[in-house]
């Protein structure tokens, strides 16, 4: 009871700092509502008894992405620009989310409440996956010397 | 029921992050919208091997979290780029795909 109440709370946490990014004006706090919603995600990571994969989201997207976003976007300059359709928006999501419902809700599964990474298993994947971890060490490399290069050849008044 | 109830949460925040790159016309709160629909997925991705799946999940972690930083990094440099071109975030009036 006390799960499902604890669930309860962090969803409908996470539900409204998700939608708080597209009702806030300024994108410095669109950005902190993104921030919170990875806050959230990683609080709900804990409750499925996932510690690693619950820090390892901190470290990641809070960590990571979301002060690289405060440097690159909302310490620059304000967007003060906001155009959207908050009818279509709603519509969508429930649309969506009945869609989806509709196509999962006749599989049948029951929970098993295993614990999902061992430390065993954690080694074998860093060690077994070295080689595929590199190559995402790379890409994400050439993807940030990447878009620095097309900035500079692209130009732009300044 | 409690894997209903994450997939149900996880439809939720996919359905926020798709609806937002459909019905917005700013091309920061589209790029924000995606990183929501990332969320989204590892929120899916987690309960489905939690409940149904089990085994290793750690490397498609790995893989969703890396492609939310490229994203972002692309995104960062698009927008100090639009920045400095004071060019509109409206995207409906970026139909050039050339200078």
């Amino acid at each position: 009871m006390v799960y499902v109440a604890l669930f309860a709370i962090l969803a409908l946490l996470e539900i409204v700092s998700a939608l708080l990014i597209f009702l806030f004006k300024d994108i410095l706090h669109a950005v902190i509502a993104l921030s919170a919603t990875f806050i959230f995600n990683s609080a709900l990571f804990l409750l499925l008894g996932q510690p690693l994969l619950a820090l390892l989201q901190l470290f990641i997207m809070v960590g990571g992405v979301s002060a690289y976003m405060f440097v690159g976007v909302a310490a620059g300059s304000y967007s003060k620009f906001k155009h959207m359709n908050f009818l279509v928006f709603f519509a969508l999501i429930a649309i969506i989310i009945a869609a989806l419902y509709f196509v999962t809700s006749s599989s049948t599964v029951s929970a098993t409440g295993q614990n999902l990474l061992s430390s065993q298993m954690i080694t074998d994947t860093l060690t077994q996956n070295a080689g595929l971890l590199y190559i995402i060490v790379a890409m994400l490399f050439g993807t940030g010397i990447g878009s620095i290069i097309l900035m500079r050849k692209l130009g732009g008044k300044s | 029921m409690i894997f209903t109830y994450f997939m149900v949460l996880g439809f939720a925040m996919f359905a926020i992050g798709v609806s937002g790159i459909a019905a917005s016309r700013n091309f920061l709160i589209m790029m924000l919208s995606v990183e929501v629909a990332i969320v989204a997925s590892t929120i899916m991705a987690l309960s489905f091997f939690y409940f149904v799946a089990g085994g290793n999940i750690l490397l498609f972690m790995i893989a969703i979290w890396s492609i939310a930083s490229a994203e972002v990094m692309v995104m960062v440099a698009f927008y100090r780029y639009m920045v400095k071109g004071e060019i509109s975030m409206d995207v409906s009036k970026l139909s050039k795909l050339k200078n």
